[in-house]
């Protein structure tokens, strides 16, 4: 069993079915404990004696060891909810949600005037490609709104989630380091007298919302659309809540030694949760999005999205066929397609 | 990133197989430990990364050293997927042929 690519291969249907209701299981490839069973992630991420990943650590294993700099990793570090603990994540919690709270109707508003114009696409016929399209524009409005940063550009957030993939080599790593300073570059040139913190604010918001709800939102439709094969799309029954995720995997590290279901789980050790064992059966969907402490900030967010880009889909009596579904397989963390084509008739 | 100018063209297999030794070398020491005593003296013996106590920083370690000696960008990620020294030297001749 490949744990690094479960998450995306077809495999994980059988996987999950298998480990619904297991123990956590240390796998000696990946170095960590897997947790899949549903009630274990449920009580496991309530558990005061996990903390964050350690996101930083090979960064300043680079910069020590080979004087490579990455200032720009570091102010993310400093500043994104992920890799905080105590005051400072509450601080850094609240900083987030009070942005999305002041800003998530505006966001929404901008959505539903520019899904109808993402979604005329179909009226033309032919083929559509769905992400590239439809949905990561849309996307893109959404998060340039929250963050109130029109001046932003999809390219500038390429990528970016892959500050959360612990399985990037130094030159990605680099590569990573550049592109956060460009868009710090820009945050500064086009916001007079940005604060460290309103930095910080966007920053949380673009690496870890664009790609999130763009593979979100492209997983969930495609997991729709694969079981109505030709149908119209006005035909076919989307669920209220998204059944897929773009987030199927989330990491805390053993910050305390302790016992769980029959397992010793050891400080410094870590911990894989996968979020997807959520999607399957009765299990409750909202598990996607985690829960404690840590919670999934833009799980409003992301349902009001769900619901626009359904309701806007639903409106079409376009029939479909999906000719071309490929995965992203450019990080191991996020799930997102890269292509979704359809033939629209 | 290199270091140096590294080494162009197609690997052979032993050729990228002593690249990783030397790599695993540089990044652990391990194999001076009497259990891969036989892998140093000229065995084609394999081992996988875990069995040789590698980590995430380690693999990282090893990733930056093996760029430096022949310019071919290895990932961690590449350390779960060719998880032995074979695996890995059959991986890095196959990434050789194709530059």
């Amino acid at each position: 069993m490949n744990l690094l690519t479960l998450h995306r291969d077809e495999a994980r249907h059988a996987f999950f079915e298998e480990h619904s209701s297991s123990p956590p299981f240390f796998d000696t490839a990946m170095g960590c404990w897997i947790v899949a069973n549903p009630r274990h992630i449920e009580q496991l991420l309530l558990e005061p004696r996990l903390g964050p990943a350690d996101y930083a650590g090979p960064y300043e294993q680079l910069t020590r060891k080979r004087g490579l700099p990455f200032p720009n990793i570091q102010f993310a570090s400093r500043h994104l909810p992920f890799c905080l603990e105590g005051a400072e994540h509450q601080q850094s919690r609240r900083r987030v949600a009070g942005l999305l709270s002041l800003r998530r109707a505006a966001a929404v508003e901008e959505m539903e005037d520019f899904v109808d114009r993402a979604f005329s696409v179909f009226d033309r016929g032919g083929t559509v490609e769905l992400m590239s399209e439809v949905i990561a524009p849309l996307v893109l409005h959404a998060i340039r709104s929250v963050a109130d940063a029109r001046f932003m550009g999809a390219d500038d957030f390429m990528a970016s989630a892959a500050f959360f993939d612990r399985m990037l080599g130094p030159k990605k790593r680099l590569q990573l380091e550049s592109r956060l300073g460009a868009i710090r570059s820009k945050l500064r040139d086009s916001i007079d007298g940005i604060s460290q913190d309103e930095e910080g604010v966007r920053l949380t918001l673009f690496l870890a919302g664009y790609e999130t709800l763009l593979g979100t939102l492209g997983e969930s439709v495609h997991w729709v659309l694969r079981q109505h094969q030709a149908a119209r799309l006005c035909d076919v029954p989307f669920p209220d809540f998204p059944p897929q995720t773009g987030v199927p995997i989330i990491e805390r590290r053993v910050a305390e030694s302790f016992e769980f279901a029959g397992v010793r789980l050891s400080a410094g050790e870590r911990l894989r949760f996968y979020l997807q064992a959520f999607t399957y059966g009765d299990e409750p969907k909202a598990g996607i999005f985690g829960l404690g402490p840590r919670t999934c900030l833009g799980k409003q967010l992301s349902l009001e999205a769900w619901r626009i880009v359904t309701g806007a889909l639903m409106r079409k009596p376009t029939r479909f066929r999906i000719l071309e579904y490929e995965a992203r397989s450019d990080n191991y963390i996020f799930t997102c397609p890269k292509t979704l084509l359809l033939e629209a008739s | 990133m290199s270091q140096n100018t590294p080494p162009r063209g197609q690997l052979t297999r032993e050729a990228a197989r002593q690249h990783v030794l030397d790599a695993i070398q540089e990044t652990v020491g391990i194999l001076y430990d009497p259990r891969f005593a036989d892998i140093l003296d000229g065995g084609d013996r394999d081992v996988t990364f875990i069995e040789l106590e590698f980590d995430s920083l380690s693999a990282m370690e090893f990733c930056l050293q093996i760029d430096d000696t022949i310019g071919i960008e290895v990932e961690p990620a590449d350390l779960v997927l060719y998880p032995s020294i074979n695996t890995l030297a059959e991986h890095l001749m196959a990434k050789s042929a194709a530059r």
